[in-house]
């Protein structure tokens, strides 16, 4: 339709290397990958800390038993306003931004496939998340019945629901056109000589998170539009009231939920990937191995999604289905695992900031899939189910998994995309405070669970005095730890004086280190000639 | 040199933090909080608690495995030691190797994994039924084949503390969170079925001790069995967000042995023949009044408040309000039968007739109210049941 | 040189719509499939 359009737009800029001028026309009418991926990682960064601050309030509530600081209701709402801004609003954008900023420079392309559709992916975002923090200065309040949105209880919510479901709709139109674009764009934008199987695992995880996202997000969509028309319209397609069924919304969405959180782990995975190879100044171990483990991680999520509901009542085949398909997933996650480690051995490795995050990451990261293999078990679930130790299984994922990589991912392009290097002493004060602070904050969150502590609980019986407590101190401190990081990227940003080069770290590897730091605003107008020493994964490598 | 010593004491320091963590969990001994899942009172709480130690154990074994060969590479292959970095990057061996043993693994978990999954659902022949309907926020409890049911809410001296800013400190309170007014009163060694459902959100009814929860869901009935193998009191909770007092909707059970079990149920029996006489007599306002007061308390106050002004917007303020001093009939068909929409629901099959009675005498006559009017538990009795 | 890199980056990019409609008409069909669903089993 306008492809005259983006050919010239794409052309005129070709002879014209400089940014638009102006505020607005630099950032608001922005078509391009690198300016868009920096509103992504700045919008998530500041939900990020949205998040965090309610994170914040439950810790702080809960540092002893009794109610000292908020309402129960104002408990559950920052509970799910948590949720849905971490999941929605930090980790997905963020994973958007890097793919923005990396996938163009990766594969050799000038910038993504579809630069308008971009705009429009970023743009709608601001306004669905003002939409849904808005909820919570509304007279019903904010949502309260968890980011799960089960009904009957979600049906309760007033009138503020409306504008949940629909900022939902906007996160998932949202997610669709960026997907879409980073299929276009991988499919079509490679630089010729650069083969799938040459091609970044970051950008290979990304690939396959994009079609978890076609997959998964109109399945979300489905589930909320019905939940509105529940709410509004007077159907009952959850309403047990009006013969509707509850279990089934369940069904619809964790067949979204599922895939969804391994949308916010695969491209973590893709990072730490290009990241341990670099420090260990060694080629990343099993590449083909590491490309099909991810596709199977990706498939097997697709039939796994009840095993969140082990205590609904299924039939025993179905729940003995789900367990097996569960364990399942241990096997090319493990081999994850055991490649990130075969390719640290026998290294020559550093130790800066990316790498410790990104060690940290895969220890850390493991401990929350072992846990995930104890919650695959059934019939022990069924002592498990919707207690702390499920909040910790999943946070540990979540937090020093996905959060991790994200930062280790941060620290390992800051220069790249700044021109500048950042302050490494602080970096790695980060990374310690963090990595230590994290385990005070999750770990006693296994014992609370074990010995009895349901989930999303706003005060709690005596017995669970102790450790809640120490829970809260790891929280404050992860907490505060994070203004450092905050401080590290603006310090780089517009103070550091110390300029990167091209291939910022030593034994890095791939096309986006054969662009000077910053890279030029378009990417790859030429498309660059791709040999073995300028990709990290040549043919015959795997 | 200094930068190394830095690095590994601080990756040492962390590695015994988590190190310590794991430990703690392995250690049964460990006194006053508990951190490790109860091995229970039912043969379904010990088969779990045998394969979630085993389960653990494994994980611990390839943890340690994983993280030695991960944290001896870094100690060893850093550049800073010199080491050259090798070039390999892939060994068929090793890789068919480590995807070898995990499905073994997987297969050895499988097994007891399954049998305890058999166990847990497929029924035995049961000898006595209970019925437990979830409410927001509040069990009720059948007994099928001795017609007897109640309501069992949090107890009054918890429910009091755990207000925001109470004064209380909850220490001070026995059982704090997890007391109730009436607990389910059950016969040891006794193999019982329970049909759980709800009657307004989903529910799940949790006692870590019996070994399983089961989600109570309006519109289904699941169901669970047990068979209790030591009388005792045994806590636990609603495990599934239900709303804004979740957190205070405890289960006790009273294991009783049979014969004391047998006794209950009979006192139970004569004191619902005295209740049906009480419902028929004549009450007197006074005794309204009082009854009332103790229901709304116990009943009313989590929504609507203990001074009657409600929580704006949810709650509506009774103080006033156009139902607590309009016709009596529009107030007793909207406790009876709730109001749809909202989290007023029915309470007319959760309440005796005459605490209904005292309720709507005590709130049209409370916090300014002033409509005069008594309703007789006979009234109620008669509109309810026809 | 440079001038058939931008004729290739042209029909590249006009594949890259077609990949776009694609996936569009696909989550699309998604949606709607997940909404009847819905609608025939209730």
């Amino acid at each position: 339709m306008s492809n005259e359009n983006t050919h010239k737009h794409a052309h005129a800029h070709d002879h014209h290397d400089d940014k638009p001028t102006g505020f607005l026309n630099r950032w608001l009418f922005t078509t391009n990958h690198k300016d868009i991926g920096t509103l992504y990682l700045i919008l998530a960064l500041v939900m990020f800390f949205v998040g965090g601050a309610m994170a914040m309030i439950i810790r702080a509530e809960l540092f002893m038993p009794g109610l000292q600081l908020v309402e129960p209701d104002f408990f559950n709402q920052m509970t799910t306003m948590h949720a849905l801004i971490m999941v929605f609003g930090a980790v997905m954008p963020a994973w958007v931004g890097f793919a923005n900023w990396m996938i163009p420079m990766m594969i050799g392309a000038p910038d993504m496939a579809l630069p308008r559709l971009n705009n429009w992916s970023f743009w709608i975002l601001p306004f669905a998340f003002t939409m849904l923090a808005s909820t919570l200065f509304m007279d019903s309040g904010g949502p309260a019945a968890g980011w799960t949105l089960y009904p009957p209880l979600s049906l309760q919510g007033g009138q503020s629901f409306a504008f949940v479901v629909f900022s939902i709709h906007m996160m998932g139109i949202s997610s669709i056109m960026g997907a879409i674009n980073v299929i276009a764009t991988i499919l079509n934008m490679r630089a010729p000589g650069m083969g799938l199987l040459r091609m970044p695992l970051f950008v290979w995880t990304w690939l396959i998170t994009a079609f978890l996202l076609i997959a998964v997000m109109p399945v979300l969509a489905g589930a909320v539009t019905m939940l509105l028309t529940d709410h509004f319209f007077a159907t009952s397609f959850f309403n047990a009231a009006g013969g509707g069924d509850p279990v089934m919304f369940q069904h619809i969405f964790w067949f979204f939920g599922h895939p969804e959180v391994y949308i916010l782990i695969l491209p973590a995975f893709g990072v730490v990937s290009e990241i341990i190879p670099t420090f260990a100044r060694k080629p990343l171990f099993g590449y083909s191995a590491m490309v099909y483990a991810t596709a199977s991680i990706a498939f097997l999520s697709f039939i796994v999604w009840a095993h969140h509901m082990f205590t609904v009542g299924m039939p025993l085949t179905g729940e003995l289905f789900f367990m097996y398909a569960t364990m399942l997933i241990a096997i090319p996650t493990g081999v994850k695992v055991f490649n990130w480690v075969s390719t640290m051995w026998k290294g020559s490795m550093t130790f800066e900031t990316p790498m410790l995050f990104a060690i940290g990451f895969v220890v850390l990261f493991t401990i929350g899939g072992l846990s995930g293999l104890m919650l695959a078990i059934a019939s022990v679930d069924l002592q498990y189910h919707d207690t702390y130790f499920v909040v910790a299984h999943f946070h540990y994922v979540l937090v020093p998994g996905s959060v991790f990589a994200l930062m280790a991912g941060t620290y390992y392009w800051l220069p790249k995309w700044t021109g500048h290097m950042y302050s490494e002493k602080w970096g790695k004060i980060h990374f310690w405070l963090s990595a230590i602070s994290v385990n005070i904050l999750f770990f006693p969150q296994h014992y609370l669970g074990l010995a009895g502590m349901p989930r999303r609980i706003p005060d709690y019986s005596t017995q669970f005095a102790d450790f809640n407590m120490i829970s809260s101190i790891g929280g404050f401190i992860f907490g505060a730890s994070q203004l450092i990081f905050l401080g590290v990227i603006i310090h780089c940003v517009y103070k550091s004086r110390v300029k990167a080069p091209g291939r910022v770290w030593e034994g890095a590897k791939g096309l986006e280190w054969t662009l000077s730091s910053p890279p030029p605003y378009h990417s790859f107008n030429t498309p660059p000639v791709i040999d073995s020493t300028t990709v990290a994964h040549a043919e015959g490598t795997h | 040199m200094k930068k190394q010593n830095t690095f590994i004491v601080a990756a040492a320091v962390t590695a015994a933090v988590i190190a310590a963590f794991w430990l703690l969990l392995a250690a049964p001994s460990y006194t006053g909080n508990a951190i490790n899942m109860t091995q229970g009172v039912t043969t379904q709480s010990a088969i779990n608690y045998q394969l979630h130690m085993t389960v653990l154990w494994v994980c611990v074994v390839i943890g340690v495995i994983v993280f030695s060969a991960m944290f001896s590479s870094i100690v060893l292959h850093r550049k800073s030691r010199d080491h050259e970095a090798a070039q390999f990057s892939h060994s068929t061996g090793a890789e068919i190797i480590w995807t070898i043993i995990p499905i073994l693994i997987l297969v050895v978990i499988a097994i007891p994994a399954t049998k305890a999954l058999v166990n847990m659902e497929v029924a035995p022949e049961t000898e006595m039924t209970v019925k437990i309907t979830g409410f927001q926020w509040r069990w009720k409890y059948q007994y099928v084949e001795d017609d007897i049911q109640f309501i069992s809410s949090l107890d009054a001296v918890s429910n009091a503390a755990r207000r925001l800013a109470s004064g209380t400190n909850p220490r001070s309170v026995d059982n704090y969170l997890l007391e109730v007014d009436h607990p389910l009163v059950l016969p040891a060694n006794t193999k019982i079925k329970f049909l759980i459902t709800a009657d307004d959100v989903i529910h799940s009814w949790w006692v870590p001790a019996l070994g399983w929860k089961r989600d109570a869901i309006p519109g289904f009935i699941n169901e669970a069995w047990t068979e209790i193998l030591e009388p005792g009191t045994y806590r636990g909770q609603c495990a599934e967000l239900c709303g804004k007092d979740h957190g205070f909707m405890p289960i006790v059970l009273k294991v009783l042995p049979k014969a004391e079990y047998r006794q209950w149920v009979q006192q139970q029996k004569t004191h619902m023949v005295t209740q049906q006489a009480d419902i028929e007599r004549l009450w007197s306002r006074e005794e309204l009044m009082k009854l009332g007061e103790n229901v709304y308390a116990s009943q009313c106050a989590a929504c609507h408040q203990s001074d009657g002004m409600g929580l704006a917007p949810a709650f509506p303020a009774l103080a006033g309000s156009s139902v607590a001093n309009g016709p009596v009939s529009e107030h007793i068909d909207i406790v009876l039968n709730g109001r749809d929409g909202t989290a007023m629901h029915a309470l007319g099959n959760m309440l005796s007739a005459a605490d209904i009675a005292a309720t709507l005498t005590y709130t049209r006559n409370a916090f300014g109210n002033t409509s005069g009017d008594v309703v007789q538990p006979r009234t109620i009795y008669r509109i309810k049941n026809g | 040189m440079e001038m058939a890199g931008q004729d290739d980056f042209k029909k590249r990019r006009r594949q890259a719509v077609k990949t776009a409609w694609l996936l569009a008409a696909i989550a699309t069909l998604i949606f709607i499939a997940f909404i009847l669903s819905g609608v025939l089993g209730s």
